[in-house]
């Protein structure tokens, strides 16, 4: 029964965006299905969690074949918590998109395309092997172009190519990786490459292997200096699917670096995966934020934001322990949330003023003290103060970075938090203080679907900051589960004894 | 026959790359349509190159490694290849559109 679960998170995204398409010019009902599609999946998902929370592993053998040989869905504690938080971004993508979006995305199949994006991530967390991995990465890359093809202007087209070029390059980089790692070991399948790998006496079975993944998925999860394509691509989308990509896009990638980096790949194996993340995520930490100090536009001090806690995430792999992994888990339910509503919080103020550059729009706490707070809670949530989820995503981090005796790092984790809060602080100043620009005649008042979508985020950012203890103890179980995948392996392969 | 599918991805990785950086937009399309098909020809070679070995079992016969090509190599590059149809189609589009305004 549970397994069905996976089946509908896979399968309402799917019908949901074939139901949707023949009504490109009846927006209203293609967005109710699409809404609706959203809320299934994300109805399975967190039904997922139910079951995956006590450390319980659900697979499924696609077509009765038994792994290695067939293909495996595979939902565990990990897979489930990145399911629910991308699903309720894509939810409220969609109905930010529904009431904020100009027709002309609709009449192109805004909400498909979306359900497809969806797709493809459910199905990138759900896969159980390498080669289904990069399918699902496809799946949702396409849908992403498609979406940013949509942009208009021949500096948005410019951006967007260059979006395309280089994933491009990414996927070409993981499927040679994929196509060596299976003449090598002669298998895709995660756990039985876990097993492989374990077992493997010399480094070359891994490491051309592994350091084109690290390749692949750096530029997907926009690791310094594989990063430069993001800030230049993301500002120019409008606002609900701009949070759609910093929410989730990104985050695929780290997931994808979690799973392989974190399970597949084990201690003992030669590439030095850890010493060159370990130094690649202080430089994106550190770089991020310097870049968007640098920037006079919310849009693009955000996109610059993204890099910087990527890093972060990045970090909590590298020193791989047990808490610290936890605490990745942890920030990276945290930092999906929190990174959607910034740029929806970055939408409303644009509807509300016109613009988000931070030399023109000034003093909209007096003009609107609603947008003023759904805009405080994520940012400041964002820079780590407490009671905000952020705050107990840093100190994890900076605890598993002291117990490991990381200097270095933890010097950097809270050097890194005050530079945010100067950066968040910098656009409080500009955009929120001051004397209030001359706004419009009557200044358009921000419709009450995109409040709620933001408000009802922002909510779930205090939940998650005050009432931390429930969404730890799952992260504290994935990252369990990524250390000993022994129920792993045991629900993947049939005849699996330790 | 290994030696020349290695040179052959050699040369497709090679021209590629200086392809990918030539600078027009026509330059990266085919720059990504070589790097694709040296990726195609890497997970072909990965099942191992044997010639008239064909991926299918006879009834009464015991499947023996020597006379079976692996079908998984196959498979995999078949779908390799029609992803990366749909997405060179996809970007000559995004080509053409960009000459309009």
């Amino acid at each position: 029964m549970a397994e069905h679960s996976i089946l509908i998170a896979l399968f309402a995204p799917l019908v949901g965006a074939i139901a949707a398409l023949p009504f490109r010019m009846r927006p209203q009902l293609a967005a109710t299905i699409a809404i609706a599609a959203a809320a299934v999946a994300l109805g399975a998902s967190l039904s997922l969690i139910k079951f995956t929370a006590t450390g319980e592993v659900l697979a499924i053998h696609v077509g009765g074949w038994s792994a290695p040989f067939g293909i495996v869905l595979v939902a565990d504690a990990f897979s489930a918590l990145m399911l629910v938080v991308c699903q309720l971004v894509v939810l409220a993508a969609l109905i930010f998109g529904t009431f904020s979006l100009p027709a002309r995305y609709h009449r192109r199949h805004l909400f498909p395309l979306i359900l497809t994006l969806s797709l493809g991530t459910n199905g990138a967390f759900l896969t159980g092997d390498l080669f289904n991995l990069y399918v699902w990465f496809e799946v949702l890359l396409l849908s992403s172009f498609a979406l940013m093809a949509m942009l208009r202007g021949a500096e948005s087209r410019n951006a967007a190519w260059r979006y395309v070029v280089i994933n491009l390059v990414s996927s070409i980089l993981f499927l040679t990786a994929a196509g060596l790692i299976y003449g090598k070991t002669g298998t895709l399948n995660f756990a039985e490459l876990h097993l492989r790998f374990a077992a493997a006496e010399s480094s070359f079975l891994i490491d051309s292997s592994a350091a084109l993944l690290f390749g692949a998925f750096g530029i997907k999860a926009a690791l310094i200096p594989l990063a430069f394509w993001l800030p230049s691509a993301y500002p120019k989308l409008p606002p609900a699917l701009s949070a759609l990509f910093a929410g989730i896009l990104t985050k695929v990638g780290l997931y994808a670096f979690y799973r392989f980096f974190g399970m597949v790949l084990t201690e003992g194996n030669s590439f030095p995966h850890r010493e060159i993340l370990f130094w690649v995520a202080l430089v994106t930490m550190l770089g991020g934020v310097l870049g968007a100090v640098a920037q006079g536009d919310m849009r693009r001090i955000l996109s610059f934001h993204i890099i910087s806690q990527v890093g972060y995430m990045a970090l909590a792999l590298a020193i791989f322990t047990p808490l610290s992994l936890a605490a990745g888990i942890f920030y990276l339910a945290h930092h999906i949330i929190v990174k959607a509503n910034l740029f929806l919080a970055t939408g409303l103020v644009e509807k509300h003023a016109g613009s988000s550059d931070l030399a023109k729009v000034h003093g909209v706490l007096h003009s609107a003290p609603a947008i003023a707070i759904l805009f405080a809670v994520p940012a400041l949530s964002l820079a780590g103060l407490p009671p905000l989820s952020g705050f107990f995503a840093k100190f994890a981090l900076l605890r598993a970075a002291l117990t490991g005796g990381e200097w270095l790092a933890a010097t950097m984790i809270v050097l890194v938090g005050l530079l945010t809060i100067f950066s968040m602080l910098k656009i409080w100043r500009n955009i929120f203080w001051g004397t209030p620009t001359a706004l419009a005649e009557t200044p358009p008042r921000p419709r009450a679907p995109l409040l709620a979508t933001s408000s009802v985020l922002a909510l779930l950012t205090i939940a998650i900051g005050i009432g931390c203890s429930p969404v730890l103890s799952l992260a504290t179980q994935a990252a369990q589960g990524l250390l000993e995948p022994t129920a792993y392996l045991k629900a993947v392969l049939p005849d699996y004894a330790p | 026959m290994e030696t020349l599918i290695a040179l052959t991805i050699g040369l497709l990785t090679a021209t590629g790359i200086y392809r990918l950086l030539g600078g027009t937009k026509i330059d990266v399309v085919i720059g990504i349509i070589l790097l694709s098909q040296a990726a195609n020809l890497t997970i072909l070679a990965s099942g191992g190159l044997k010639h008239g070995a064909p991926a299918l079992l006879k009834d009464g016969v015991t499947p023996d490694s020597a006379t079976l090509a692996d079908p998984l190599p196959q498979a995999l590059v078949l779908t390799a290849i029609v992803i990366g149809f749909a997405i060179l189609a996809f970007m000559i589009s995004l080509v053409t559109r960009s000459s309009e305004p």
